[in-house]
């Protein structure tokens, strides 16, 4: 589990979380929604250590960060982390190299999954074939849970269908997924927990199958009604 | 460990093509320069010996033997050591700023690696230090070859001829070739000392930006202050009480506590306030 | 493995070059120029504690060494910098003193005018200087070590009038009687310069009295230069000279020269506080930097063509005595190429001759050669070399 708690950032002046709690489970994917610049990106940040934050306490799976977390969890930001000189051969060896965690035959099923080739450098790959590769150097960890920060913004359509698909696959399965978006609708059928954030604060934490079932609404009605309040 | 040594080595590959770039620039630069260096001298005394009806010895007595020194201290050799001096004082901040800049955020993913980030720290400054010492070595393998190519071209009536041992004890290569082995050790294990404050400095900045601009400066001068304090304390208020051996000693402490600090504060910020 | 070949290879090839560069360049280090010196007549017991400097040129390069007689051979110029920086080729007497009292040296400006050395103290009078806008501060900075129970004595004192000087130096320190007796030589903002004598009280530590004993004034177009003369030992010593020149600006085929109007010589005791003149010859005026005075006979070296020539003047009976001759017959006469030095009652002498450098060693009081031989240099593969000695002690 993910547990996240009354977590608070600012940037100079700017308070951009506001003392945040939520948490996430293994085999769950939990969406954070919420419009640009509310402080999602900061908030994944946070959790992977990436940036520090003033006050509160996130804790995976009962421990505070620290190296060996990696082995376990993973994010895959909305840009590219490997060097744009190397092939995609040479990131895989390069994640091989470092994480006890990669498992190179689901990189290999990945890269098929994709039509993607092993030899292209990763400066020549189109947008959508970037954020794949992403997505395998993510996803072809061994890892608890995998962090995603915008998986389908500025993607072509084609590319996020396939990878839309992945959500349903085995790949994801038991695994514990964050991801944020601002544009839900690729995914709303896929998300088992969703958490409205604007401004710094958590608006509403709720499981989707239960509004669902209770109320008869979608995500997107529980988000017009707080955001629009 | 094991990934500290794959750090370094993957840190070396980024700078590898680069770095023979600078090796073959050396390399013929200095050859051309020993070369046309001996070629003008032997020209010019061929030419004044014409001229004023000179006999060999006659225009060594008058204008002087030629040694290795007249090149050593051309353009061409100064011009190379520059080169590679600056390229490398460049490099020590771009080894950390290319993993920022641009498009690629490299930093994300060195700062999820699972391993101790202190690791990445010291590996870079490894990667530094080989570089440094690899140009050393590269320019104590050309001096014999250059000398022999001086002693084709120069007609041995007109030389002096020095060992490289000689060369080396000369004015500015005394600086970065130090004469023993210790010195050698001290010499750059203080340089080492200079680039991980430097790399502290940067890590300032990669926590704080702005504000990380001045407290990294702030960070600079106080570490020099106390690599210099027991220099200056001999020359103000202890009115040189200590002996130069002492005063050694205790110049080598101070640089041993500020690289401490360096990599003490340098950790701090690697694992705990670093911002990809 | 094989992905990792290049560092691999790099890092080997570093270790390698740069490590057999320092084996070859230690084994070199043993291997460089030494001095040797060849009897030719003599006992060697006279060499025991010399050592010489010098430079030794080979073509556009010039070595500077130090040779320890019977040792070793130090080249200068093959010092590391932190060699450089942390041996110190202070004179033997000052090394001396820092190896037998080392506490008491520190911080303290060491030259051997500021000492003095009996059985029973070690006296030190350096002065310090506070740098201002437009001025120095002077104060004196004296020390009195008590070599058996080994205590230390300070006695602060500021100097007066301390605007007026342009400079101020301690010229020597002794000790008779009880009291400390110190003389100075100071330099007028206004030009002119002073020779003043202060004496301190030992017991007490207080300054008893201050005595100019010389001044030199400047005008528009002469002045005088002053010269103060005496060992640099720091054991007692008695008396001391002072010379002075009077010189004046000529105007010689259009150009101004200066030229010498007068030159005198005065010998202060410092027991009985007696400043003398002594009559001087014109000729031997210039050899009185070559002078030491044994007892109480001042003997003055002078260079003629066949060697040296020795003056003695008996400062009590004020009177000059026979002249002794040192005969170096193969003294190859030319500038600098003779170095002389009077020390420890003996004459010491450096000179070229056509097979190379002689070293001569006499007896002053009976002018009778102690020992004589070739200063050889080996372990040299030059082909042109030239040595040139300049200091002998």
């Amino acid at each position: 589990m993910i547990e996240v708690k009354n977590v608070a950032k600012k940037f100079g002046r700017k308070k951009v979380l506001k003392g945040v709690s939520f948490t996430a489970e293994k085999g769950q994917i939990t969406c954070l929604i919420g419009i640009n610049g509310v402080g999602k990106t900061t908030l994944l940040k946070a959790i992977m250590g990436l940036t520090p934050f003033d006050s509160g306490e996130i804790l995976i799976n009962g421990e505070k960060i620290h190296p060996g977390t990696y082995e376990k969890i993973t994010f895959i930001p909305d840009t590219i982390t490997m060097l744009p000189n190397m092939k995609i051969r040479e990131a895989f060896t390069f994640m091989a190299d470092f994480y006890n965690s990669w498992n190179a035959e689901r990189a290999g099923e990945l890269l098929k999954f994709f039509r993607l080739n092993e030899d292209d450098r990763i400066s020549d790959l189109s947008k959508g074939n970037a954020a794949k590769v992403n997505l395998i150097l993510g996803l072809a960890l061994d890892v608890d849970y995998v962090l995603m920060d915008e998986p389908f913004s500025g993607i072509d359509i084609f590319s996020r269908e396939q990878i839309a698909d992945v959500f349903t696959s085995h790949l994801i399965e038991d695994r514990g997924v964050i991801i944020t978006t601002h544009e839900i609708n690729d995914i709303e059928h896929l998300i088992d927990k969703a958490v409205l954030l604007d401004n710094g604060v958590i608006l509403k934490e709720f499981d989707t199958e239960e509004i669902r079932e209770n109320e008869g609404k979608s995500v997107i009605d529980v988000m017009r009604e707080v955001f629009q309040a | 460990m094991k990934r500290y040594l794959k750090l370094v080595n993957f840190e070396f590959n980024r700078f590898f093509k680069l770095y023979l770039v600078l090796i073959g620039i050396t390399f013929v630069a200095q050859m051309s320069g020993v070369i046309v260096e001996s070629k003008s001298y032997h020209n010019q005394a061929n030419e004044i010996m014409q001229e004023d009806l000179l006999t060999q010895s006659e225009y060594v007595q008058q204008y002087g033997p030629m040694s290795f020194l007249n090149i050593s201290e051309s353009i061409w050799f100064l011009g190379t050591i520059a080169l590679c001096a600056v390229t490398l004082i460049i490099y020590v901040f771009f080894i950390w700023y290319r993993d920022w800049v641009g498009k690629n955020n490299f930093s994300y993913r060195l700062f999820m690696l699972p391993s101790v980030r202190l690791n990445i720290y010291l590996a870079k400054a490894t990667t530094i230090l080989l570089f440094v010492l690899g140009l050393i070595a590269l320019q104590l393998l050309l001096l014999p070859f250059e000398n022999q190519v001086f002693k084709w071209i120069v007609p041995e009536v007109f030389r002096t001829d020095l060992s490289v041992l000689e060369i080396t004890n000369l004015y500015y290569l005394n600086l970065l070739i130090p004469k023993n082995i210790l010195e050698f050790i001290l010499f750059y294990g203080a340089g080492m000392t200079a680039v991980m404050i430097v790399f502290t400095a940067i890590l300032f900045e990669r926590s704080y930006r702005l504000k990380g601009i001045f407290y990294g400066i702030v960070y600079c001068g106080v570490s020099i202050l106390i690599f210099l304090a027991p220099l200056l304390l001999q020359a103000s208020l202890l009115e040189n009480y200590f002996y130069p051996m002492e005063l050694l000693f205790l110049e080598i402490a101070a640089c041993v506590l500020v690289l401490a600090g360096a990599i003490w504060i340098g950790n701090m910020l690697i694992k705990n306030k670093v911002r990809v | 493995m094989k992905r990792y070949w290049k560092i691999v290879l790099l890092s080997i090839i570093t270790l390698v070059v740069i490590g057999s560069f320092y084996i070859q360049a230690s084994l070199a280090a043993k291997d460089t120029l030494q001095l040797e010196l060849e009897k030719i007549s003599g006992n060697e017991d006279e060499l025991k504690g010399l050592t010489i400097h010098g430079d030794y040129g080979t073509g556009n390069l010039t070595k500077n060494f130090v040779h320890e007689v019977n040792g070793e051979t130090i080249l200068l110029n093959n010092r590391s910098v932190i060699e450089e920086l942390t041996t110190d080729i202070n004179s033997h007497i000052m090394k001396k003193l820092i190896e037998e009292h080392r506490n008491f040296m520190r911080g303290k400006d060491l030259f051997p005018d500021y000492f003095f050395e009996n059985e029973s103290l070690v006296v030190y009078a350096g002065v310090k200087r506070d740098y201002k806008f437009n001025s120095i501060d002077f104060s004196f900075d004296i020390d009195v070590l008590d070599k058996k129970s080994n205590e230390i004595k300070s006695i602060p004192l500021d100097l007066p009038d301390t605007e007026t000087y342009g400079w101020y130096d301690v010229v020597d320190v002794e000790v008779v009687d009880g009291q400390i007796i110190l003389l100075t030589r100071s330099s007028l903002v206004n030009g002119g310069e002073e020779v003043n004598e202060y004496t301190f009280d030992l017991e007490n530590q207080k300054l008893l009295s201050t005595e100019k004993l010389i001044s030199t004034i400047r005008t528009d177009n002469s002045w005088t230069e002053l010269s103060v003369i005496h060992d640099s030992s720091i054991d007692p010593e008695k008396y001391i000279l002072f010379k002075t020149s009077t010189l004046k600006d000529v105007e010689k085929d259009g150009y101004f020269v200066q030229e010498v109007t007068g030159n005198e010589v005065q010998v202060y005791n410092i027991e009985t506080k007696q400043l003398k003149k002594i009559d001087f010859p014109d000729e031997l005026v210039d050899a009185i930097d070559l002078s030491t005075i044994i007892d109480s006979t001042l003997y003055v070296s002078s260079r003629v063509d066949s060697g040296l020539e020795l003056s003695q003047y008996d400062l009590e009976k004020d009177e000059w005595g026979e002249k002794k001759a040192v005969d170096l017959p193969k003294y190859k006469n030319g500038y600098e190429s003779m170095y002389t030095n009077l020390m420890n009652g003996k004459i010491y002498t450096a000179y070229l001759t056509d097979e190379g450098y002689e070293l001569y060693i006499g007896d002053l009081r009976t002018g009778k050669s102690l020992y004589e031989g070739k200063i050889k240099v080996s372990n040299t593969s030059s082909k042109t070399d030239e040595l040139y000695i300049h200091l002998i002690e």
